[in-house]
């Protein structure tokens, strides 16, 4: 793949061909995160006047930042967030299903898709609305099934936040995942699993030894992207609005309060910068980890 | 007992029958080729023996067990599969040792064999590779020493030739031959490659659309094809394949008369009228006063031996012939049939046999 861009097109039709997805990456993605880190220099607020004639105040945003302890209990819940529901939930529940769907017939791995691409498709705010249904204490239906089986019901939102914030984040991605790893697993060549069924290799044998190192890459692209995705995610607002106290309160709602509930649009910024820049760090952690995973 | 039985083995894939009714037994250390074209059943046959497909019908032993419903790892044979199937991210090592290390063998063993296997196999200078890093001949025979590390009871090699360009094919070929011959071990090979099959074989079975057409030894197969499928399979060129008239003691071939009374006497049952008559390419010689006359069509030197195609009527005849010959296409020649070599063959393409001598 290497360099075969140069003997195709000569370098100027490059650049050419390349510049008007360049010129819509600038002016929607760079000139944004560039404002943001400005805005995040600024007192701006929504209203008031500041909002007319926002001051220039240097870093000390940021210095609040790191002081708030808000931002330190933001930062615990999404990290928790991102590795319960994203890494274990929606990577580890999709390579399950992938593996078990995996040389079946294609009857149950279509159906087992169709489920699983259901959760996927419904709008977010219906899914948020299902899931509000779902755990609802009094009418809720987890705790009726609960209940007529002679369970205590559950208070799930208020007993027990995060874990149903990471639940219905879980369910919400989980399809992503699987496809991916599906499509993955499809690029493995078959004889690969057969000639290991003929040596008598064990199925956790087979999974670690041929299909884990045969898709690794496939897998490292994943967490990524579900990583990023999720560490963004905003809607478990449409289910615990942040609460209670403050116990789901994810760096996007963290942003979203300081911004526009408490009209802070400066501080908003900054912090949201400061959220840019961990979400760098990830990426570049996971680039590195997939470049030194590859073969030599 | 035999090695390997198929018993009226037949699969059923959907809709598709890919394997009908077939039984044949291999005995221990013969080396046994399933021939045909493509789509005729012979990997799906392969594959029934390896266990990575279940019989619909019929029962299949191996060394005496009926293995029918044993999963592929418990019926201790070793396939080799067409694109060798040799794992990317291990080392040439790794993969030669891994059907040990799966078994938990222990590690100054696994070294030992290892490294015999990959000196008999001369491949011992690449162990330290990926198999990316080396060439198809050379990754053939990894996946060789990977299956023969195993012991098995059989080897399965599915097309293992095909990948390799063709003159590493006949070197290829020559070392699998020699390679069973030391190790004595039963293989069931599957070509679609006449020539190969001819080469290595104890024994052939051709197949035709899940059907096996005959079995035997490539000696048997060569000189009386059970029909005109195989007889049009096997040789290069292939028997010619002509359609013919029987008049009494002779054959009316387009509208030249040729005098069969050998022939058509020793048949084992009285021919009248029209059937396919069978000559081998070698076994016709051009004369100038041959007893057939044709028009040369096409010349073929090959180097050592030239093909010439020539036409009768409608009809077209290639000959075979190691000596030099001034002809060229136009030119009207005679042709002699060797009548020993002459097969019949029926409306429905059945060789009709002939009385022993």
């Amino acid at each position: 793949m290497r360099g075969s861009a140069h003997h195709l097109i000569g370098k100027k039709t490059g650049i050419l061909m390349l510049l008007p997805s360049l010129v819509l990456i600038g002016t929607f993605l760079v000139f944004p995160a560039i404002w943001v880190l400005y805005m995040g220099m600024t007192n701006e607020t929504l209203t008031g006047i500041r909002a007319a004639n926002p001051q220039f105040v240097g870093l000390q945003n940021f210095v609040r930042i790191f002081k708030d302890r808000f931002f330190y209990n933001a930062l615990k819940i999404s990290l928790l967030f991102v590795f319960g529901s994203a890494i274990v939930g929606q990577a580890g529940l999709g390579m399950t299903l992938s593996v078990i769907t995996y040389r079946k017939s294609k009857k149950f791995r279509s159906f087992v898709q169709a489920v699983v691409i259901l959760a996927w498709i419904i709008p977010e705010v219906v899914v948020a609305y299902l899931w509000v249904a779902f755990l609802d204490k009094d009418f809720g239906t987890l705790n009726n099934v609960l209940h007529w089986l002679g369970f205590e019901k559950i208070n799930w939102f208020y007993d027990y936040p995060v874990l149903s914030i990471i639940l219905f984040n879980t369910w919400r991605g989980t399809a992503f995942s699987m496809l991916l790893f599906s499509a993955a697993l499809e690029t493995i060549p078959p004889s690969y699993l057969e000639a290991a069924d003929v040596m008598n290799v064990s199925p956790w044998r087979k999974f670690k030894d041929i299909i884990l190192p045969n898709i690794k890459s496939y897998i490292f692209t994943d967490l990524i992207l579900i990583t990023l995705w999720t560490f963004n995610v905003f809607s478990p607002y449409l289910l615990t609005h942040g609460g209670p106290s403050f116990k789901t309160e994810l760096l996007p709602i963290y942003i979203y309060r300081n911004a526009f509930r408490y009209f802070k649009i400066g501080y908003g910024s900054a912090i949201s910068a400061v959220v840019l820049g961990i979400n760098l760090a990830l990426a570049l952690v996971y680039l590195r980890l997939s470049g030194r995973g590859a073969r030599k | 007992m035999a090695w390997i039985e198929f018993d009226h083995v037949t699969k059923r894939f959907e809709e598709v029958v890919a394997v009908n009714d077939v039984s044949f037994s291999v005995e221990k250390g013969e080396f046994f080729t399933l021939l045909g074209p493509s789509g005729c059943g012979k990997s799906t046959t392969l594959r029934l023996i390896a266990g990575l497909e279940i019989p619909t019908e019929g029962r299949v032993f191996i060394a005496g067990k009926d293995v029918t419903f044993i999963p592929p790892g418990q019926r201790n044979v070793a396939m080799v599969f067409q694109n060798y199937a040799l794992y990317p991210h291990m080392t040439v090592y790794q993969n030669i040792a891994y059907p040990l290390t799966v078994r938990k063998v222990d590690r100054k063993e696994i070294d030992q064999r290892v490294k015999y296997v990959a000196e008999n196999l001369q491949i011992h200078s690449l162990l330290q590779r990926y198999p990316m890093e080396i060439s198809g001949g050379q990754q053939q025979r990894v996946a060789l020493a990977r299956a023969i590390i195993q012991t098995p009871n059989a080897f399965l090699l599915d097309e293992p030739l095909s990948n390799l360009d063709a003159k590493l094919r006949i070197e290829a070929r020559s070392f699998l031959k020699h390679l069973h011959m030391e190790l004595g071990t039963t293989v069931v090979y599957v070509t679609h490659d006449q020539a190969e099959a001819m080469a290595l074989s104890s024994r052939i079975a051709v197949m035709d659309s899940g059907n096996i057409r005959q079995i035997g030894t490539p000696k048997e197969i060569y000189d009386s094809p059970a029909d005109t499928f195989v007889a049009g399979f096997i040789g290069n060129p292939p028997m010619n394949l002509l359609e013919v008239e029987i008049i009494g003691y002779r054959v009316k071939l387009e509208d030249q008369l040729l005098e069969v009374p050998e022939l058509v006497e020793k048949l084992l049952k009285p021919v009248d009228g029209k059937v396919t008559m069978g000559i081998r390419p070698e076994h016709v010689k051009i004369a100038d006063r041959g007893e057939l006359k044709g028009t040369v069509y096409v010349v073929e030197p090959l180097g050592a031996e030239i093909i010439i195609t020539v036409k009768l009527g409608n009809q077209f005849l290639k000959v075979l012939t190691f000596e030099e010959m001034n002809i060229s296409p136009g030119d009207v020649i005679g042709l002699n049939l060797n009548r020993e070599k002459i097969l019949l063959f029926d409306e429905r393409g059945i060789r009709i046999e002939k009385r022993a001598e």
